[in-house]
């Protein structure tokens, strides 16, 4: 597994770095600013860029824009934007185009190392991963005549979990059931919400994630 | 009341009295000229001549027509002087006199179309008047001092008046008898020209008397090119029948002339007295703001603009309050109207024009009240649209400060606790690997809560000003706000387009001050529309805004109006 770093906090930087080598993880590059994020993956083609939201010059969505970029010239190096913003907009914003091999985690949401390194492994593999809390925020959502309101317990679990961009294997391990129980309660909401369910895996996240950000 | 100059006066005064002598000449005595040798031509020379006259001198009765009246008046005396000139027993000096008016015709018709232009006063209008009245003089001056009528076996009736003809030549008399009708016939082209461009280029209001006048002297020069074409063609003087006819075409397009004249009088007076009614109307009950739109009735100038000069702040604002530069050029002319030396407001017309004085006689003279209440209501409004944009730029400034404190709070105590849980996670996995699993777990909980900590920190920013607001617009801000509320919180929002900025921000901190405060019990009904023109957010069940935040919307121009159990405020979008 090899990353790229991007924060303009040396501080952040260089704690991340380290706590990734310790990891077994090996950090090909740092930069502290966008130019310099891509052309570190231009040079080492690593696995994962991991990308601070927010960097100079002007401090707003630098690095939305960079993630945008890497998806676009490197389609192979999967994309994780690190962010203080809970923020679901911004999180939508990052898989509209390309939703698989990319994520978006709150910064200070990584306590458990095994978290992270375990996101990276996922992002390599093509999947999407979204931090749970924006998807518990957008379930969590009130709205007039709510059609999440007919959901079950168990498929709004089955929900959050596909928002979060678990693969149905992975959901029915999490759940202990089986695969094919988890295919029939995706299924099922997924017609409860109108959503189409068509075949592209990552679409669907990107469908889900959008569903509840407009719903109304 | 009968005005005009004593000069203009007296100019009027002999015109009449030459004309009635002229007239007096025809009725007792034979006259070698054409009014003399008909009924006809007599009919339609008296017609044509007292048209003109009674027009000239009702022209000169007032003051923008008064050159032209004067103009009128010498016409009509160079047209009748050829009856002097037939006056076989008349005395030998008036003879000569006559014969030297009678060419003056045909640049006094020139002058009047020049001074009828709105050019008439530039120095091409005026060279174009001095050459045409030399070359007039020098041609007929040659013709009288060449010519010995003695030795012209054509000769008419000038055969007597031989006291001018001081070097008397037959050929140079020749020549310069046919210099001077190619003058006449040059004259006529060119004064028809000069008649269009001024019919075309005057302003609006006084185009169609301008018009009338110039066209209807154009049309007395191709008379007289026409003569001047017969003379060359049969070389006679004689009154033949075509020169007969082309002298009563003259007299039709003079009598034309002098009712152009007439109808420009009338349409000045007009004018006049609708200007005169506007003041007094002005002076009566002034509508507040409504100077310029009367102005522009009046004027028949839909472009007219009224500027008030504002002496503290040494500028100029138009009726609503807001700084204009008025300009006049080649095509505005602009007339200050000012009160005890004091300037008190800028009129800008379209286009030159002849009665501009007069205007600000009648605004000074009759609306003073009305002109000084617009100028103070426009001082106000002024003020006032200052004061607005002061507000703006405090808020505005109070807003980067929010946002200011937000970056460093993110840059700064944020970017620490990230790297401190960092710091802790790798402890934590350090000791995970040395199977030190109470450590770990001691690790563990301590991340926990400084990422707590970071959490709360996180919230509080976001109450300072979230930077989705700015990126993303008020939707995603707002729902952002609402996942944080203490209470449930219903959203129905609609937005068209984004908002401008400051009317983004007033609605997300309305609504976060109704989140925050809302009374216990229930969900609260939060309800946003929103366009680029308005946005107005509605809350149900909420006490009453604080101060800085009504004091926010105000300075947005917006209201708070209760509505139901809430409230509803509404925000323009103005930019700040």
């Amino acid at each position: 597994m090899r990353v790229v770093i991007a924060d303009d906090s040396m501080l952040t930087r260089e704690g991340l770095a380290r706590l990734l080598e310790d990891s077994g993880v090996e950090v090909a590059g740092r930069a502290a600013e966008p130019a310099g994020l891509l052309s570190l993956v231009a040079a080492h083609r690593p696995d994962v860029a991991i990308v601070d939201i927010r960097m100079p010059p002007s401090y707003t969505d630098e690095g939305l824009v960079a993630a945008a970029r890497i998806r676009n010239e490197s389609p192979g190096v999967a994309v994780l934007v690190l962010s203080h913003y809970l923020e679901p907009s911004y999180a939508l914003r990052l898989l509209e185009d390309v939703p698989q091999r990319t994520g978006y985690l709150l910064k200070d949401r990584l306590t458990d190392i095994a978290v992270l390194v375990d996101a990276l492994h996922r992002l390599a593999e093509g999947e999407t991963v979204i931090d749970p809390t924006i998807v518990t925020r957008l379930l969590n959502r009130r709205r007039a005549n709510d059609p999440l309101a007919s959901l079950t317990a168990r498929e709004r679990e089955v929900l959050a979990l596909v928002a979060e961009g678990m693969t149905n294997e992975a959901i029915a391990e999490r759940l202990v059931v089986a695969v094919r129980t988890v295919e029939t309660h995706i299924t099922r909401l997924l017609a409860k919400l109108q959503i189409d369910e068509d075949a592209a895996r990552h679409r669907r996240v990107h469908a889900v994630l959008t569903y509840l950000r407009h719903a109304q | 009341m009968y005005g005009g100059t004593l000069a203009a006066r007296l100019v009027a005064a002999g015109g009449i009295l030459l004309a009635i002598g002229a007239f007096v000449l025809l009725g007792t005595h034979r006259i070698e000229a054409y009014p003399g040798t008909g009924r006809g031509a007599f009919v339609a020379t008296a017609v044509a001549t007292c048209v003109l006259l009674a027009a000239s001198v009702a022209a000169i009765g007032s003051r923008t027509t008064r050159r032209a009246g004067v103009l009128g008046v010498l016409i009509t005396v160079a047209w009748l002087s050829p009856v002097a000139l037939g006056w076989l027993g008349g005395p030998g000096w008036l003879r000569a006199v006559a014969m030297l008016a009678a060419p003056a015709l045909v640049p006094l018709l020139v002058h009047l179309i020049v001074q009828q232009s709105p050019s008439g006063a530039s120095p091409a209008g005026r060279s174009l008047v001095v050459a045409s009245y030399l070359g007039a003089a020098g041609l007929s001056i040659a013709v009288v001092v060449t010519r010995d009528p003695l030795l012209d076996l054509d000769c008419w009736r000038d055969c007597a008046v031989r006291s001018l003809a001081v070097a008397p030549d037959a050929g140079l008399a020749e020549v310069a008898g046919q210099a001077w009708l190619y003058f006449v016939i040059g004259a006529a082209v060119l004064a028809t020209l000069c008649a269009a461009a001024a019919g075309a280029r005057a302003q609006p209001m006084v185009r169609a008397d301008v018009a009338a006048v110039c066209l209807s002297a154009a049309l007395v020069l191709a008379t007289c090119a026409w003569s001047a074409v017969l003379h060359l063609q049969a070389h006679t003087d004689r009154p033949t029948a075509a020169l007969q006819t082309a002298y009563l075409g003259q007299a039709v397009s003079l009598l034309l002339l002098g009712a152009g004249l007439g109808w420009q009088v009338w349409r000045g007076a007009r004018r006049r007295s609708a200007m005169r009614s506007m003041a007094a109307r002005l002076g009566t009950a002034p509508r507040a703001g409504g100077l310029r739109e009367q102005l522009a009735v009046v004027l028949e100038d839909p472009s007219v603009e009224v500027a008030y000069w504002l002496p503290e702040d040494r500028r100029y604002v138009d009726g609503s309050g807001a700084p204009v530069a008025p300009r006049a050029g080649a095509e505005r002319v602009s007339v200050e109207v000012r009160r005890h030396d004091d300037r008190v407001a800028l009129v800008t017309l379209a286009g030159p024009r002849a009665d501009g004085d007069q205007l600000v006689e009648q605004i000074g003279a009759t609306a003073q009240l009305a002109v000084d209440n617009e100028r103070l209501r426009a001082a106000v409004l002024a003020q006032l649209a200052e004061l607005n944009a002061s507000r703006r730029r405090i808020v505005a400034a109070s807003d980067e400060t929010r946002r200011g404190i937000e970056r460093d709070l993110h840059d700064g105590a944020q970017a620490d606790l990230v790297s401190l849980i960092y710091e802790i996670a790798g402890a934590r996995a350090r000791a995970e690997r040395a199977g030190e699993v109470e450590r770990a777990e001691l690790l563990a909980d301590i991340n926990a809560e400084v990422s707590a900590i970071a959490g709360r920190l996180r919230e509080f920013t976001h109450g300072i000003f979230p930077p989705v607001l700015a990126e993303a617009g008020l939707e995603p801000a707002l729902w952002s706000l609402i996942d944080e509320a203490p209470a449930p919180v219903v959203l129905d929002i609609s937005l068209i387009g984004r908002p401008s900025t400051a009317a983004e921000r007033a609605a997300y901190l309305v609504a976060a001050h109704a989140i925050g405060h809302a009374p216990p019990g229930g969900a609260l009904d939060l309800r946003v529309r929103g366009d680029a023109e308005r946005v107005r957010v509605w809350v149900g069940r909420c006490d009453d805004l604080p101060v800085e935040l009504t004091d926010r919307v105000g300075a947005l121009g917006g209201a708070v109006v209760a509505s139901g159990d809430g409230w509803e405020v509404t925000l323009p979008c103005v930019s700040s």
